[in-house]
């Protein structure tokens, strides 16, 4: 109990200094923690009672905007209409990319009214900026306006990319269908495998070009940002938020750390020992085996470049884990991806094998096959890093 | 009492001084001692006294270290240097000064 309440006592005081970085807040938040804790006890022992004494010990903490003026100016403006029209735009540029997979026309309203609101939300708030500028010449709030006017910028740019994107896709599917001069596109092609590869290339097409264009439009954004506010970046409004749970979160992740890598060791070799049955077409060979069997299998004449996509893939697993495994900074970022291109790997050589190689196939025979064993993995390490990321541990673990 | 306190107050940086001339101490320590003298009037709050030290340690007035406290963590200790120590006999001269005009006036 001890320990939990010197914890939420020291998690309270960094939040209190969040904007504060590097050495100057590590040495604030120990000496300023460590007084409140001591006092913390002398309190709780006077009382008999932890809850009023940790009230007390936070009411002792005072006035700080002296030397944290950020974390007094974050909520010095009175919420407005701008404000509202900037969530509801990043909110429903979200809507947005969900009702691509219900209704394309419902996802391309949702996406214009998303971004109709966002640029008049914006514009009035980048305009409020520079009046108190030029006019009122009071630069605080100026950058107070600027920094809402830009900061749900990222969010819903990532959102509209990807709406677009998939909108887009659909569009050059249709086009690469109707070049099959199909009547009904669903019968262009003989089968589903056909389908999902038209519709994979056509989004990764669409992607680069959405992405491009989204990305040097953010940048532009971005560079007169930078230079209106002299500042190098902005911490978005997403960051943000995490950054207001952070405290109150439990230190279980950080106890968990040390067995992360391992425990995806342990789903990366499961995978590979997991039953995968491929048929190969030569001479009409059926292996019914497990998948690292299956990798070898493909090394042979006519499928080796095939092997070598699955082969590299778990090269890079191996590596990523024996970095994450050997390095106390724990890269569970590079597991996360390395995993990622697992799945896709598999996902490539089914597909390829299917296509390009004629009767020759990947049969997933069982629910516990090797690419559902690296999605599970995938899931784990993801909410791991979006934990580590919410208790605002993240500088300090990467 | 609370005149008192307010008037104390004024007199932060001369108070820290002062109790840092009788030994190094930190944030805590000076706060409780604070708090018994003066029978719960006068108490600081971790921003004053983080604020007054920081002035003081920018005038060179006190020097700051580490090490474990009383209670066996790790504490930043602060204490006085010469310039602290001119600095205070000044302050007290100038209080007793004051002092003794304040008595004849009331």
């Amino acid at each position: 109990m001890e320990g939990f309440m010197e914890d939420r006592i020291k998690k309270y005081v960094e939040y209190h200094f969040r904007f504060k970085k590097g050495k100057e807040k590590e040495d604030l938040v120990e000496e300023v923690s460590g007084n409140l804790i001591d006092y913390f006890y002398q309190k709780s022992e006077a009382y008999g009672d932890e809850d009023r004494a940790y009230r007390e010990t936070i009411a002792r903490l005072g006035d700080f905007s002296d030397v944290n003026p950020e974390a007094a100016r974050q909520f010095s403006l009175m919420p407005g209409i701008y404000d509202v029209g900037l969530i509801t735009a990043a909110v429903l540029s979200a809507f947005g990319l969900v009702a691509v997979f219900l209704h394309t026309s419902i996802a391309f309203i949702l996406t214009v009214l998303s971004i109709s609101m966002f640029v008049a939300s914006a514009y009035y708030t980048y305009h409020k900026a520079q009046y108190e500028k030029n006019v009122n010449g009071d630069i605080d709030t100026f950058y107070l306006y600027l920094d809402k006017s830009f900061s749900y910028l990222k969010t819903a740019f990532v959102f509209w990319a990807l709406t677009f994107s998939l909108l887009l896709a659909g569009m050059f599917a249709n086009v690469i269908m109707f070049m099959n001069a199909a009547s009904n596109p669903f019968e262009a092609f003989d089968n589903i495998g056909e389908l999902v590869l038209v519709y994979f290339f056509s989004f990764v097409l669409a992607a680069i070009i959405i992405g491009i264009f989204f990305y040097m439009l953010y940048e532009r954004i971005m560079a007169h940002y930078r230079f209106i506010s002299g500042k190098e970046d902005l911490e978005g409004s997403f960051k943000k938020g995490l950054g207001m749970v952070a405290f109150e979160e439990s230190s279980f992740i950080v106890s968990v750390k040390p067995y992360a890598p391992w425990v995806m060791l342990v789903f990366a070799l499961i995978s590979l020992l997991a039953p995968l049955s491929m048929v190969l077409d030569f001479g009409s060979v059926y292996y019914d085996s497990i998948a690292l069997i299956a990798l070898f299998n493909l090394m042979q004449p006519g499928t080796y470049f095939i092997g070598i996509v699955l082969l590299v893939a778990y090269g890079f697993m191996g590596i990523a884990l024996i970095k994450s495994i050997r390095d106390e900074d724990k890269k569970m970022g590079l597991v996360f991806i390395s995993f990622i291109l697992g799945i896709a790997a598999y996902m490539v050589v089914g597909l390829v094998l299917d296509q390009f190689v004629e009767g020759s196939y990947i049969m997933f025979t069982s629910t516990f096959n090797s690419p559902f064993i690296l999605l599970v993995g995938t899931m784990l390490v993801g909410i791991y890093l979006l934990a580590i990321k919410v208790r605002g541990t993240k500088e300090k673990l990467d | 009492m609370l005149l008192t306190g307010d008037l104390l107050r004024g007199h932060t940086d001369m108070i820290l001084l002062g109790i840092l001339a009788r030994g190094d101490s930190y944030g805590y320590e000076i706060n409780k001692q604070l708090e018994e003298v003066s029978s719960g009037a006068f108490v600081l709050t971790e921003a004053t006294l983080y604020t007054s030290f920081k002035r003081l340690e920018g005038k060179g007035q006190v020097a700051s270290y580490w090490q474990k406290g009383t209670t066996g963590k790790k504490r930043k200790y602060y204490g006085i240097t010469t310039l602290g120590k001119d600095e205070l006999k000044n302050l007290q001269n100038s209080w007793q000064e004051a002092k003794k005009i304040i008595d004849s006036l009331i």
